[in-house]
């Protein structure tokens, strides 16, 4: 009998777009994965269930550090625009 | 799981804008594909200069984009009904001419039972019978998905619908000149209230215009600002911008209060008109389910609104008659008077004996008003004189009323001295 709980759908999402925002990738691609990362998996849980977990998701792969002084501020106009699918950049980015 | 990774690589990437069609247009999403056309002026050397035409002369012009505003009751609906009707059947509209071609009404807010009940209301109103018709088609959208053009708030871009491309493929098999769309918050899903969004979406029906050879007639509300104002607009001045010509109708109320003067008096305007004069103004009656146009006073209370109405009227029907090179005479014993030459012509709203003698005091108003004036003209041994409005020369829109313009320096008609 496998008694370990089954992995959410969110946690699987999350862990599997963890690679988008690896620090090698240029700062303004990786904003705009995460937005991205936001619209994709906005289905899968609660509005703050999301915003909580998406929240940390930047803290750890350092993408709110990089984007200080207002990290916080910007993860959070990013979360709130990807969760209402509404495109928030001047233009895509290129490389 | 595998299944469930590859939905969120596939939502990751449809997360992005796509990148449009370089063929989209002048916008992505719009459809108009057209070639760039250069011209030098001199292209035009031994071209006949070509007319403007009408659907209704000085209201509607021909192949463009007609907004027809109205606050929500006030027989929009009908109104276009009429205007459909009457075009299909070679009947006056409001009294006036209208070029007989085949029309298309796409109902988006009425049933068909309601359809039916308002055409029916017109058939026995204007002594016409249901084959008169058989050149009006009819389109109810009413419970349905009526939208013709939808916004995409993420690239502010506005594209077509597949409703577009089937009332286009109505139009053109059906061959029509006319296509009243009822109305603009069920056809258009989007904000009102964007400029760039209101210009793409008239550019679409545009394309319908052009491509179709059609003229698209588009019922709309005014904002709450626009009601309160009169000047009927809505949402974005993208709307009014956009268009060729808007019109408003709007019921006659006493002075500043919401109080009606007659509940079932409508005034019909023209706000904005690119091609002609843009001061025709009417005023029309509900009467047994149909609207007629309203000569006389509506009641005694409106007697200042009506006086305004006929020296409005008066002076429409001067500058026309200016552009079109006939001299009127203030002169009662001569056989150019003004007011018995426009009451007698079909475009004025007053006519007859009743007419005429409203325009007759008019004419005495505004010479007193000074806003119109007798001007000489002619060889000194001849001096001859008519009326003209002060404000002259005409404005360069009221001169493409005609194909042509006579010369006026030798007036065609003769004239009392």
């Amino acid at each position: 009998m496998n008694l370990l709980p089954a992995p959410d759908q969110l946690s699987v999402a999350l862990g599997h777009f963890n690679a988008k925002l690896d620090r090698s990738i240029p700062l303004g691609k990786r904003v705009q994965n995460f937005w991205a990362i936001v619209v994709a998996v906005r289905g899968l849980a609660a509005a703050d269930v999301l915003r909580d977990e998406l929240t940390r998701l930047a803290g750890s792969s350092g993408l709110m550090r990089d984007l200080a002084p207002h990290g916080a501020e910007d993860i959070e106009h990013l979360i709130r625009w990807g969760l209402l699918n509404r495109w928030p950049f001047d233009r895509q980015w290129s490389d | 799981m595998k299944d469930f990774v590859s939905g969120l690589e596939q939502a990751f990437s449809n997360a992005f804008p796509q990148p449009q069609p370089k063929t989209a247009g002048i916008w992505p999403g719009v459809r108009p594909q057209r070639t760039v056309t250069e011209l030098t002026g001199n292209s035009f050397t031994g071209k006949p200069v070509p007319p403007q035409k009408w659907v209704v002369n000085g209201w509607i012009p021909a192949g463009q984009v007609t907004l027809l505003a109205g606050d929500g009751g006030t027989g929009k609906t009908l109104l276009g009904l009429q205007l459909c009707a009457a075009m299909a059947s070679g009947k006056k509209w409001l009294d006036m001419p209208v070029q007989q071609d085949r029309a298309i009404f796409v109902s988006a807010e009425e049933d068909c039972d309601e359809l039916h009940r308002r055409l029916a209301a017109i058939v026995r109103n204007e002594q016409l019978t249901w084959e008169n018709l058989a050149d009006l088609k009819i389109v109810p959208l009413a419970g349905q998905d009526a939208v013709l053009g939808k916004a995409d708030l993420r690239t502010n871009t506005v594209s077509a619908t597949e409703l577009l491309d089937d009332v286009e493929r109505i139009t053109r098999d059906w061959q029509a000149g006319l296509v009243v769309l009822d109305a603009l918050h069920n056809i258009f899903a989007g904000e009102e209230n964007s400029r760039v969004q209101a210009v793409q979406f008239v550019g679409l029906l545009r394309g319908l215009c052009s491509r179709c050879e059609t003229t698209v007639v588009l019922l709309g509300h005014p904002s709450l600002y626009g009601m309160s104002s009169g000047s009927g607009t809505a949402g974005s001045t993208g709307w009014s911008n956009a268009v060729r010509s808007r019109l408003y109708m709007s019921r006659l109320k006493a002075g500043n209060t919401d109080t009606d003067i007659d509940r079932d008096v409508r005034t019909l305007e023209v706000k904005k008109a690119n091609y002609g004069p843009s001061e025709f103004k009417i005023d029309i009656r509900w009467s047994d389910g149909i609207f007629r146009r309203d000569a006389g006073p509506a009641s005694p209370a409106s007697d200042g609104k009506q006086t305004e109405h006929v020296d409005n009227e008066f002076l429409r029907m001067l500058v026309l008659f200016n552009v079109e090179g006939r001299k009127v005479s203030s002169s009662t014993s001569a056989p150019n008077n003004a007011a018995k030459e426009f009451a007698a012509d079909p475009r004025c709203a007053f006519r007859g004996k009743r007419g005429k003698t409203a325009l007759k005091a008019a004419m005495a108003r505004l010479r007193q008003q000074g806003r119109i004036v007798i001007r000489e003209y002619g060889p000194p041994s001849r001096r001859c004189s008519c009326l003209v409005p002060v404000q002259t020369p005409l404005p360069a829109p009221v001169q493409t009323l005609l194909p042509s313009r006579p010369d006026t320096s030798h007036p065609a008609v003769d004239t009392h001295p």
